[in-house]
């Protein structure tokens, strides 16, 4: 078992005073049947563990069971066979008395504690297989295995948002991925898109080029497919680049502060976007004739067409963002921009070509300056045989251009496809559309020739792990051997050109000197992007230009602290749909055939998904929540009682004390406990009853529970209260049920429409769709127990 | 009879500082020594905090009787009778235990209760490991209750599970030693009938 501290507090001050100040490392031991089956059997993850237990049970007075006036109270210590076998309870409160006499065995009864049962957590039978087998959503983990597999001990009325979802934390800008997804769902494509654009200003570019982490690590993924979520950014991205109104609109209010933005690739973008939209005055800065950096001068116009980073510019542009083209920044430049404007972010990118190191190296021609070229004027190599050297997204960017302008591109890469940086997609792509790879080959020597470039190669082998965390490449003395190519293109690293800021911004080895924040060179000149981490992705330098923005943001106003990324929500308690559960696959991208693709370097070669096509995709998120159940048999007596719990601090009605959690099942604060139960002495004329629908009739946690209280008038139902519980999060009171049945007679008839009314909204999961039958003749019978003629268990 | 200690905690995890002192003043900690009381004997054992009830009699008491199988609760063979209750050893503290009257299977089977002869004549072991549970349990019911009717005996054992399926004759059994008992009570010959 895990170790711990173990205090034993002889007060209820003591005990709330040891919750309070442990800062969250403490938990009260009551029963302790759950709490100790949860340390010994390592069903958490490490860190998940209490520091200090304080047992409580040593705290005289709290064990009792009595009337007083007009209402039952209950000590919080009491144990549940004592409240079982006690006769006013049973006589008087039959419901309360059935509940407890049908929790679990004798055993855990005459352990188990009132407050105890109360306070339990929320039950899921994958959260309890010993040593954290199932690293589940609410441990922290990515995937709801409930969902789709057995869940008896699971809900049917939806699931609770448990923080950020793993496609959420797989992305570099946080997107809330299912949020978004829903409001499509729900036929809100306007919502969807305003929940995208809030970390991402981009979406139609990163629709069309992002890596897509979230896929990867989307929990559907286990199931069949990945929802296609990229292709579903695409489309919103699309539709707010066609009606830019009401999505990028100049800002409400002006600061009159000006920031000037060097570089207008992803980073400066996101950075200017962010900045001018908290009122300030953008200015961006770019070399080269046309706006957007990597987006066009970089990444190929069949994979990002250069009318959708012109349309986005566009879009910015009004706005208000202010685009200087053709304006090269050097030293006396920058420390021109530097006093003239209120704050400067360098977001030049990485594009200076570094020597590979070959023998004759000058008769190579730079990847990045072929890329730019083949945009602005392309080249003549058809039928050519072309080398590249390189294994990044540079080399297959070269490659697959080459395919396109009906050269025979092969890649010379000093390791093997595995140790490959280019991006997976990418790499898969060259080999379909028919680039030779020549792995663990490593090009030495260079020669002009008059027709073309004879390339010395050296063949290599994997030796040890070098600092990268891939295995270096040794060469193999001897292999040295010649090849004839037309053209020689290098794509190795490119890196940041730091010369035109002023000397003591670079370090002696040649690296900026960022402050502890790795943003800011000095107060109000920032930097981020590829500029700062060398090549990265397009998602990334997103992600770095609105993280500098809010450095820079928090600057002009003088604010000390930065806000962290707003962290997803966590929404417990909110609904969540599991209609999408059933196997599906996703919706196919519509792409050109491989010929087309390779006619052209501009056409797209893949197509953007119809409204229907994304309604569908949106439709397959499994809106990733925990379906873990609230499974104390109490509390749906309590609910239906009317029941109150005094805790340490304050009065609640039975039916706010029950919250949907990760780490706690009710509204009890940090340093407070329940003391006492308080249920109001039905009158003459009230009914309740209990039932409960397990495996087995004892130990085992109920797969449905249910509770009612009726009172009648004359034969007709003056009010009633039902509560089910496992079934959700939290009880479920039956609100339909009861309004229904009000005025009624009760019977066969009533009581059946009355337990419809309450599952007509069930969301079951998967596989759980009985345990809405059981429920429906639990409240059936209930009701049915706490009418006239009612047999035993009512009263 | 073993007397409780408690002490000031001298380290206290996470409460630093001013904090700490205002813990120190109120807060009384177990001490890691506890003094249990086992049919009948006090004996003081050191104990660690995460020690449950089950180790500390079997590893540190010598009393191997009381059985842990699952560890979760669900099986009943480690009952022991705890101020007249019939509770979980593997899901008890030890440290928890300070000034507790416990009873085990060996105090039970020391006493010659009739229970022991009545499980023997009704076959209620095949493997036994689940035995010492059963009487435990069924001794704590009719300590409670002299006379049990049969629903009230499956009620009081349904906590108990026997993976040999001996349950009937366990029914049986219970009837029987409750016999003895009322018979003893009365001031009969009791077992020699």
């Amino acid at each position: 078992m895990k170790t711990f501290r173990h205090v034993s507090a002889r007060s209820i001050e003591e005990a709330t005073s040891i919750l309070r100040e442990s800062g969250g490392k403490a938990r009260i031991i009551a029963g302790g049947t759950d709490l100790l089956g949860e340390m010994r059997d390592g069903i958490l993850p490490e860190a998940g563990y209490p520091e200090i237990l304080v047992n409580i049970k040593d705290i005289p007075g709290l064990d009792y069971v009595r009337e007083e006036g007009d209402r039952l109270v209950v000590g919080a210590l009491t144990r549940l066979e004592d409240l079982a076998t006690n006769e006013t309870v049973k006589s008087g409160y039959p419901a309360l008395g059935e509940a407890a006499r049908r929790t679990a065995s004798p055993h855990i009864r005459e352990m188990g504690t009132v407050a105890g049962n109360i306070c339990q957590n929320n039950r899921c039978w994958y959260y309890w297989v010993p040593n954290n087998a199932f690293y589940c959503l609410r441990k922290g983990g990515k995937a709801c295995y409930a969902l789709t597999g057995d869940a008896r001990y699971h809900s049917i009325f939806g699931a609770a948002r448990v923080g950020a979802t793993a496609c959420t934390r797989a992305c570099p800008n946080s997107i809330d991925m299912p949020d978004y997804l829903s409001k499509i769902r729900e036929g809100d494509p306007a919502a969807a898109a305003e929940i995208l654009l809030k970390t991402n200003p981009l979406p139609a570019i990163t629709g069309r080029v992002c890596p897509h982490w979230c896929e990867g690590d989307c929990a559907r993924g286990e199931f069949d497919e990945p929802v296609s979520i990229r292709e579903v950014e695409r489309f919103l991205g699309d539709q707010v680049l066609n009606e830019p109104e009401g999505f990028y609109e100049p800002p409400h209010r002006s600061t009159g502060r000006r920031v000037a933005v060097i570089g207008s690739g992803p980073a400066g973008l996101s950075a200017a976007h962010y900045l001018r939209q908290a009122g300030h005055w953008v200015t961006v800065f770019e070399r080269m004739p046309e706006a957007g950096g990597l987006l066009v001068y970089g990444i190929p116009p069949y994979r990002l067409p250069r009318d959708v980073v012109r349309r986005q510019i566009d879009a910015l542009e009004d706005t208000g963002i202010e685009f200087v083209l053709n304006t090269e920044i050097d030293r006396e430049g920058f420390e021109e921009l530097t006093r003239t404007y209120d704050a400067v972010f360098v977001a030049a990118g990485a594009w200076k070509e570094t020597e590979a190191g070959i023998a004759g190296e000058q008769c190579l021609v730079p990847g990045t300056e072929f890329l730019r070229r083949t945009y602005e004027q392309p080249q003549d190599v058809a039928g050519k045989t072309v080398g590249v050297i390189g294994g990044g997204n540079t080399a297959i960017d070269v490659a697959r251009s080459l395919l396109r302008l009906g050269a025979r591109p092969v890649i010379f890469y000093r390791r093997t496809k595995d140790e490959m940086p280019a991006l997976d997609e990418e790499i898969r792509k060259a080999e379909e559309e028919g680039v030779r790879f020549e792995f663990l080959t490593l090009p030495v020597g260079a020669g002009q020739e008059t027709e073309g470039v004879e390339l010395t190669c050296c063949r290599m082998e994997l030796g040890e792990l070098d600092e990268s965390g891939r295995p270096r490449p040794v060469r193999v003395e001897g292999s040295e051997y010649a090849v004839h190519c037309d053209l020689v293109i290098k794509a190795i690293v490119e890196k940041p050109d730091y010369s035109f800021l002023p000397a003591d911004f670079v370090d002696g080895r040649g690296r900026l000197r960022l402050d502890e924040t790795g943003h800011s060179l000095r107060r109000g000149v920032l930097a981020g992007g590829d500029f700062v981490t060398g090549p990265a992705t397009v998602a990334e330098a997103i992600a770095a230009g609105r993280e500098a923005a809010k450095y820079i943001e928090a600057y002009l106003v003088g604010k000390a602290r930065v806000d962290d990324e707003t962290a997803p929500v966590c929404t417990f308690g909110q609904r969540f749909d599991g209609s999408c559960l059933e196997p599906s696959t996703r919706v196919e991208v519509p792409a050109l055939s491989l010929t087309e693709k390779l006619r052209s370097l501009t056409v797209e070669e893949t197509g953007s998904l119809d409204r229907r096509a994304v309604e569908a995709e949106a439709g397959r998120c499994f809106n990733c929540g925990c379906v873990a159940v609230s499974s104390s048999d109490l509390a749906p007596a309590l609910i239906a009682l009317g029941a109150k719990i005094r805790t340490s601090q304050r009065v609640i009605d039975a039916e706010d004390f029950f919250s949907v959690g990760v780490d706690t099942s009710t509204v009890l604060g940090p340093g407070e406990m329940v003391l006492e139960v308080e249920v109001p002495r039905p009158g003459t004329d009230a009914r309740s009853a209990f039932l409960k629908f397990a495996l087995r009739k004892s130990i085992d946690f109920p797969i449905v529970n249910c509770a009612a209280a009726v009172s009648t008038d004359g034969g007709l139902v003056k009010s009633a209260r039902i509560c089910l519980n496992s079934v959700y999060g939290a009880p479920v009171r039956a609100t339909a049920a009861e309004r229904y049945l009000v005025g009624k007679t009760v019977d066969e008839a009533t009581a059946a429409e009355a337990a419809d009314a309450v599952l007509a909204d069930a969301l079951p999961l998967l596989n759980n769709r009985y345990k809405i039958q059981i429920a429906r003749t639990l409240v059936k019978r209930v009701v049915l127990a706490c009418g006239p003629g009612a047999g035993p268990g009512a009263g | 009879m073993a007397t409780q200690m408690f002490v000031v905690a001298k380290t206290y995890v996470g409460c630093g500082g001013s904090t700490m002192a205002t813990v120190q003043e109120k807060s009384v900690v177990s001490e890691d020594t506890v003094g249990l009381r086992v049919n009948g004997e006090s004996h003081r054992v050191r104990v660690e905090p995460q020690w449950t009830l089950q180790y500390v009699l079997s590893e540190k008491l010598g009393l191997t009787g009381t059985k842990e199988f699952c560890g979760e609760g669900a099986c009943g063979a480690c009952t022991v009778i705890m101020d007249g209750r019939p509770v979980l050893s593997c899901m008890t503290l030890a440290i928890e235990c300070s000034g507790k009257n416990i009873e085990t299977i060996e105090g039970i089977a020391r006493s010659n209760h009739p229970l022991i002869e009545a499980y023997i004549k009704h076959s209620c072991m095949q493997c036994g490991f689940c035995t010492p549970g059963f009487v435990v349990t069924a001794k704590a019911l009719l300590d409670r209750k002299p006379d049990p009717t049969v629903e009230e005996i499956k009620e009081a054992m349904v906590g108990n599970l026997c993976r040999c399926g001996t349950y009937p004759a366990h029914i049986k059994a219970i009837q029987e030693a409750a016999a003895v008992l009322r018979d003893v009570l009365r001031g009969g010959v009791g077992r020699e009938q």
